[in-house]
C-alpha cells in the first residue's frame, strides 16, 4: 500500500467517524400522544411496544366484599388483610421509556369503591396500608386519593416509569368505605353480607417525556 | 491483472466517504436539519429507524397536509405529524400522525414549528437510535471487537504479505 494511499486511508476514517457523528446527534423525532388499552382478562397481562397497540381487550372483574371488617376493624387494623390487590404484568416491549397510568372504573350502582396503585418498590414495610399513608403523606381523604390517581384535572396523577424491556407488577389495590356505599354491606345484619362490585381496570401506556397527553 | 483485496477495501472506503462527506456537505449548505424517527406514528409516510430532514419555512407558507417538525411546549423534545388545520391569524395548528385515529391533543403554536419535512431518508435514523441506546458496557464491548478484527485482520495481511514472498523465491529456485 502507497504512502499516498495509506494517508487518505486515514483521513477517510477521520470523515466517516465525524459524519457518523453527524448522524448519531440528529434528535429523535415523532410521537405517540395517547394510546389506552384495558388490560387483558384472561392474563392480567399488559404489553406494549412504541405504543403501538394492537387490539381492544376489556374486561369485567367481579369484586366480592363482605361485611366483616365493618362490624370487627372500625380501625382499619386488618387493612392489609381484606384489601384486594389485582397484579397487571406491564412490559415495555418497544424502544422507549414509557409511562403507565391506571384507572379503575365502578360500573356497579354500589358506592364507596377505592383504589390506589403501586408497584412494590413502593411499599412501605410491606404494608398497603402504609404505603397509602406515605404516597398520599398522611393526608388520607378522598382529595388526596383522588389527586394520586387520576391528578386534578383528571389527567395526571401518579404513573409507573417502564424503560424499554423491562417488565413490571403494576399492583391495583381496591377496598370499599363501608360508610359510604349505602348498601347492605353498611346496614346488614350479618357480617357475613357481601356486595358485589363491577370494575373495570384500564391500563394507559404514553411516552415518558411528551406531558402531552389525555386519557 | 491480479486484484489485490487491500485495493477493494481502499475503494469501498473511499466510495463510502465520499457519498457520507457528501450528503452531510449538501444538509449542512442547504439549511437542514435531521431528526431520527423513533416511533411509528407517521406511518406509511416514514418509519421507526428513518431519518427525517426538515427545513426552516414561514408559518404563512404552510398549509393543510404539510408535514411539520414541531418542539413539545416544555422544550424536551419533538415530533414530526401531519398539519390537519391551521389558524394564519392566531399562528396556531394542529397535527395528527398518519398512523394515529385522532388528532394530537393540543394545538401547536407557530414558535414550537422546527421546520417542515423536505424529505427522508430509510434506516438513517438508526445510526442515532443505536448510539443513543448505548452504555458504558456495549461500548467497551463493540470496541473491543472492533480491536479484535483489526488485530485479526493486519495480522491476516502480514501473513499473506509473507507467504507471497516465500512463493516468489521458490519459483526463482
Amino acid at each position: 500500500m502507497s504512502r499516498f494511499k495509506k494517508i487518505s486511508a486515514i483521513i477517510m476514517i477521520f470523515a466517516l467517524v465525524m459524519c457518523t457523528g453527524y448522524f448519531s446527534m440528529m434528535a429523535p423525532t415523532t410521537a405517540w400522544f395517547y394510546q389506552a388499552q384495558s388490560i387483558n382478562g384472561t392474563n392480567n397481562k399488559f404489553v406494549f411496544a412504541d405504543f403501538d397497540i394492537d387490539g381492544d381487550y376489556s374486561i369485567e372483574k367481579v369484586l366480592v366484599f363482605d361485611g366483616a371488617t365493618a362490624y370487627e376493624d372500625k380501625n382499619e387494623t386488618m387493612f392489609d388483610s381484606v384489601v384486594k390487590v389485582i397484579d397487571v404484568d406491564v412490559e415495555n416491549d418497544g424502544g422507549l421509556p414509557a409511562r403507565i397510568y391506571a384507572t379503575v372504573k365502578n360500573e356497579s350502582s354500589a358506592k364507596g369503591l377505592k383504589y390506589f396503585y403501586y408497584t412494590d418498590d413502593m411499599l412501605v414495610n410491606g404494608s398497603v396500608k402504609e404505603t397509602i399513608y406515605s404516597a398520599l403523606k398522611n393526608n388520607v381523604n378522598d382529595k388526596a386519593l383522588n389527586n394520586y390517581n387520576v391528578g386534578e384535572d383528571g389527567n395526571g396523577g401518579h404513573f409507573v416509569k417502564i424503560n424499554p424491556g423491562e417488565k413490571k407488577t403494576v399492583k391495583v389495590a381496591l377496598w370499599v368505605e363501608y360508610d359510604e356505599c349505602e348498601s347492605e354491606l353498611a346496614f346488614a345484619d350479618s357480617p357475613w353480607e357481601s356486595i358485589n362490585y363491577n370494575i373495570n381496570v384500564t391500563m394507559t401506556a404514553t411516552q415518558d417525556v411528551d406531558g402531552a397527553m389525555t386519557r | 491483472m491480479k486484484i489485490k483485496p487491500i485495493n477493494v477495501l481502499f475503494n469501498i472506503l473511499a466510495i463510502i466517504t465520499v457519498v457520507a462527506v457528501g450528503f452531510v456537505s449538501f444538509n449542512f449548505f442547504s439549511g437542514a436539519k435531521g431528526y431520527a424517527v423513533v416511533t411509528d406514528s407517521m406511518v406509511p409516510v416514514f418509519s421507526r429507524g428513518d431519518a427525517v430532514f426538515v427545513k426552516e419555512t414561514d408559518f404563512e407558507t404552510l398549509s393543510e397536509g404539510d408535514i411539520v417538525t414541531v418542539s413539545f411546549q416544555d422544550g424536551s423534545g419533538y415530533f414530526t405529524h401531519r398539519i390537519v388545520s391551521i389558524d394564519y391569524e392566531a399562528g396556531i395548528f394542529r397535527t395528527k400522525g398518519d398512523a394515529s385515529d385522532s388528532e394530537d391533543p393540543q394545538s401547536s403554536m407557530v414558535e414550537q414549528i422546527m421546520g417542515k419535512v423536505w424529505y427522508s431518508v430509510p434506516l438513517l435514523g438508526y445510526i442515532s437510535i443505536f448510539i443513543s441506546s448505548l452504555n458504558l458496557i456495549k461500548i467497551s464491548v463493540i470496541l473491543a471487537i472492533v480491536v479484535i478484527i483489526l488485530i485479526t485482520l493486519t495480522t491476516l495481511i502480514q501473513k499473506s504479505k509473507k507467504s507471497g514472498s516465500r512463493g516468489g523465491s521458490n519459483e526463482q529456485i
